[in-house]
C-alpha cells in the first residue's frame, strides 16, 4: 500500500488527539460514557493510524501475545484480589468506609488494564491480517 | 437473485413472527421488570462509587461477566493467529 | 410537540434497513466497505438517540473504523497473483503461457509476480499452506502445458474460462491443502 502524501501528513496531525482522546475515555470511564473497552479500541484506531504514516513498521505479534496475556492474568488477580480485602469475590477490592474519591482508585485501574488489553488484542489481529500474504 | 432475496426475507418473516409472540406474552408488555433498574438508580452510586451507572455494572455488579469478555477477546486473538500463521514461530 | 430527535429515530430506522439490504445485493468489495462503514456510523448515531453513549462509543471505534480497515487490508493483500513457474528450460510455450496471465493480470488489475527458484521438494510438501502461491504452471507431457490451482480461489473460474480456446493448455485442480506428487 503506497500512501499519498496528504495522507501522512493528515494522519501525523490527528494521532496525537487520537491517543489524547482515548485516554480521556479510559481515565473518565467511571465519571463519563466511555470505559475500558470502549477507550482500548479508540486506542487501537489511534495505533493503526502509524501505518498509514510508515507502512513497512512491524510489530513483533510474539511480544503483544505475551504482554496481552499477563494483562489478562493481571486483570483477572485485580477481579479476584477483593476475596481477600473483603471477604467477597469480584467486588471492589476497598471496602466502602473509604471516600468515593478513594474507592475511584479501583475503577481507574481495572480500565486501564482492560483498555492495554483491548488495544494490544485488536492491534494483534490487524497486524496478522498485515503479515499474511506476500503481497 | 432470488436467493438473495429468500436470504433477506426469512429474516425478516421470522422477526416480525418474533415480535408478535413476544407481544401475547403479558409480562414483557407490562412494566414490572423495573426492580434491578430501580434498585442500581437508587443505590448504585452510593453501593459502587461510580457516576456513569454503566461503569457501575460492568466493573462492580458484574465483574465476573466482564473478566471473561476480556477472556474471550484473548482466545479471539489466539484463534486469528494460529490459523494465520502455519509456522512454528508463534508460540 | 414531539422533539426533533425523536422525528428523526424512523427516518435513520429506513436508512438503516436500506444500507443493509445494499450490503448484501452488491458485488463489488471497495463499495462494500464503505456501505458498511456508514451502516456503522448511522448505527452509533440511532444508539445517542436512543441515550445509550457508551454502546455508540463502541460501535464508532469498532465498527466503522477497524472493521473496514481489516477488509480493505484483506482486499489490497489479494491484488498479487503469484505464479509457480516449473516450466523446463527452453521450452517453447513459455512466452506465450506468460502472455497470457499477463494479460490476464492486467485485465483483472493483479500483480502478477513470478516465483521459480524454490527447491523441490519445499514444493512437494504442502506448498499451497505454506507459501500463498494462486498457480503453478508446469508441463509433464510433451506439448501440453498445466495450469495447476486451488478451487477455493476465485480467480481460477475466470482463469479457466479464459484458457479454453487454447488447445495446448489444460486446467488442473485441487483441493486446498492437498499434497502435489
Amino acid at each position: 500500500m503506497k500512501q499519498s502524501i496528504l495522507v501522512i501528513t493528515i494522519s501525523r496531525i490527528m494521532l496525537p488527539f487520537v491517543f489524547l482522546y482515548g485516554f480521556y475515555i479510559i481515565l473518565h470511564g467511571d465519571l463519563s460514557p466511555g470505559g475500558g473497552f470502549q477507550g482500548g479500541a479508540i486506542l487501537a484506531t489511534g495505533f493503526l493510524l502509524t501505518y498509514f504514516i510508515d507502512d513497512e513498521r512491524r510489530v513483533d505479534l510474539n511480544r503483544l501475545m505475551r504482554r496481552e496475556k499477563l494483562l489478562f492474568l493481571a486483570i483477572l488477580l485485580t477481579g479476584s484480589l477483593s476475596l481477600i480485602t473483603r471477604g467477597e469475590p469480584f467486588t471492589n477490592f476497598l471496602s466502602p468506609d473509604f471516600p468515593v474519591e478513594i474507592r475511584r482508585i479501583f475503577f481507574l485501574l481495572l480500565n486501564v488494564l482492560l483498555s492495554l488489553k483491548v488495544a494490544l488484542g485488536l492491534t494483534a489481529i490487524v497486524e496478522t491480517f498485515l503479515e499474511e500474504g506476500q503481497g | 437473485m432470488s436467493r438473495r432475496f429468500v436470504a433477506i426475507l426469512v429474516p425478516f418473516g421470522l422477526m416480525i413472527l418474533f415480535v408478535r409472540f413476544a407481544q401475547l406474552i403479558p409480562e414483557l408488555t407490562t412494566p414490572q421488570f423495573t426492580n434491578a433498574k430501580d434498585y442500581i438508580m437508587e443505590r448504585g452510586y452510593a453501593e459502587t462509587g461510580a457516576k456513569n451507572l454503566v461503569s457501575a455494572i460492568y466493573l462492580d455488579y458484574r465483574l465476573f461477566d466482564s473478566l471473561f469478555e476480556a477472556g474471550i477477546l484473548l482466545i479471539t486473538v489466539v484463534g486469528i493467529v494460529f490459523m494465520a500463521k502455519s509456522d512454528e514461530d508463534v508460540y | 410537540m414531539i422533539p426533533i430527535e425523536e422525528m428523526m429515530i424512523p427516518i435513520f430506522i429506513g436508512i438503516l434497513i436500506a444500507l443493509a439490504i445494499a450490503i448484501n445485493l452488491t458485488n463489488n468489495h471497495l463499495t462494500d466497505v464503505f456501505l458498511l462503514s456508514g451502516f456503522s456510523l448511522l448505527a452509533a448515531f440511532c444508539y445517542v438517540l436512543y441515550q445509550a453513549p457508551d454502546v455508540s462509543l463502541a460501535e464508532v471505534a469498532v465498527g466503522s473504523a477497524i472493521l473496514p480497515l481489516i477488509v480493505i487490508i484483506s482486499i489490497s493483500k489479494h491484488r498479487s497473483f503469484v505464479v509457480l513457474n516449473l516450466l523446463p528450460q527452453n521450452c517453447t510455450m513459455e512466452l506465450e503461457a506468460l502472455t497470457l496471465l499477463q494479460e490476464f493480470c492486467d485485465r483483472y488489475r493483479l500483480q502478477l509476480v513470478l516465483v521459480s527458484d524454490l527447491a523441490l521438494d519445499d514444493v512437494e510438501f504442502k506448498v499451497f499452506r505454506k507459501r500463498n502461491i494462486d498457480l503453478i504452471i508446469e508441463s509433464h507431457e510433451y506439448d501440453i502445458c498445466t495450469f495447476t490451482g486451488v478451487t477455493t480461489s476465485l480467480m481460477m473460474n475466470r482463469l479457466e474460462s479464459r484458457i479454453q480456446s487454447y488447445d495446448h493448455f489444460e486446467m488442473k485442480e485441487i483441493k486446498e491443502g492437498e499434497f502435489i506428487v
